[in-house]
């Protein structure tokens, strides 16, 4: 049952309780991730280097979260015979967003300033990679597998957080998963940029 | 002791042959099927005495099962459908 809940916690928590929880993450990672200059411009997509204002660190995990709710809840609606409540859609995906927070703060790691630094200067056609720094990039790779174990383990839970809301067998969730994930990475980047960066 | 509802051999709904009469020991034969709620696993009738007792609520059988609202309602997608198909079979 542990091992179940930690791919699936939505069995024990969903709707307005998931909600609060998962917004009170996104407020957090929203807030370090401006002191650490980390940000979530799209569905599962962690990135640093952006220095921008407060409110745009804080609108880019809302806006992700508010864009698979929307999505889930529209084909949740449609496919499910269930009655689908949009509050356990959208207290799901928050919640979901939970193994994200700790992402916010890989950010302050001053080797990934250094080797983006060091990358940036380096000529892309002959990359010599003895001007890294080795402890630079051990920090670099472990920050990677753990950006992309957080990521997968997100991934689960909106997969899960769906699935359950909606009631829906894995043929008719697998599809309208890949397909908003894929959207949402770029949609709400899309909006953020064009109605609040420019 | 636990009412088998299947046969052990080839997993067919067991029906009721004899009844009896557990003061005079009185038999009555013959062949009747089992009500249909009787024909449900032991976990899935506990769930509907449970749904029972909490008035039909399933914002209650959440509280009391310990499980998210989602779940007690997908539990009971799939009771009514089971009972859906065993009403359909008959």
């Amino acid at each position: 049952m542990k091992s179940n809940l930690i791919f699936n916690p939505f069995t024990k928590i969903a709707g307005l309780q998931a909600l609060a929880i998962g917004l009170a993450g996104m407020i957090v990672a929203g807030f370090i991730g401006f002191y650490s200059h980390t940000h979530f411009d799209g569905v599962l997509n962690i990135h640093s280097g952006l220095e921008s204002t407060i409110f745009i660190h804080l609108l880019w995990p809302f806006v992700d979260v508010l864009f698979l709710g929307i999505w889930f809840s529209v084909f949740g609606l449609i496919l499910s015979s269930s009655k689908v409540r949009l509050i356990d859609i959208f207290g799901t995906q928050a919640f979901a967003f939970l193994p994200l927070v700790p992402a916010s703060l890989l950010g302050f790691s001053k080797s990934i300033e250094r080797f983006t630094a060091t990358l940036m200067g380096a000529d892309p056609k002959n990359i010599q990679w003895d001007v890294f720094p080795i402890d630079d990039l051990l920090m670099v790779i472990a920050i990677g597998l753990v950006t992309v174990t957080l990521t997968v383990w997100s991934g689960v839970w909106i997969y899960n957080g769906f699935k359950l809301s909606a009631n829906l067998p894995h043929k008719k969730v697998i599809p309208v998963f890949i397909i908003g994930v894929l959207v949402g990475m770029f949609l709400p980047k899309f909006l953020v940029m064009n109605l609040f960066l420019n | 002791m636990k009412l088998p509802i299947s046969c052990p051999s080839c997993q067919n709904k067991l029906q009721v042959k004899t009844l009896q009469c557990g003061n005079c020991q009185t038999k009555v034969e013959g062949d009747f099927k089992l009500p249909l709620l009787a024909a449900l696993p032991e976990d899935t009738q506990q769930f509907i005495i449970e749904f029972v007792k909490n008035s039909g609520s399933l914002k209650e059988m959440s509280k009391a099962l310990s499980l998210s609202y989602p779940t007690v309602r997908n539990r009971l997608d799939e009771i009514i459908n089971n009972l859906k198909t065993i009403e359909n079979e008959k």
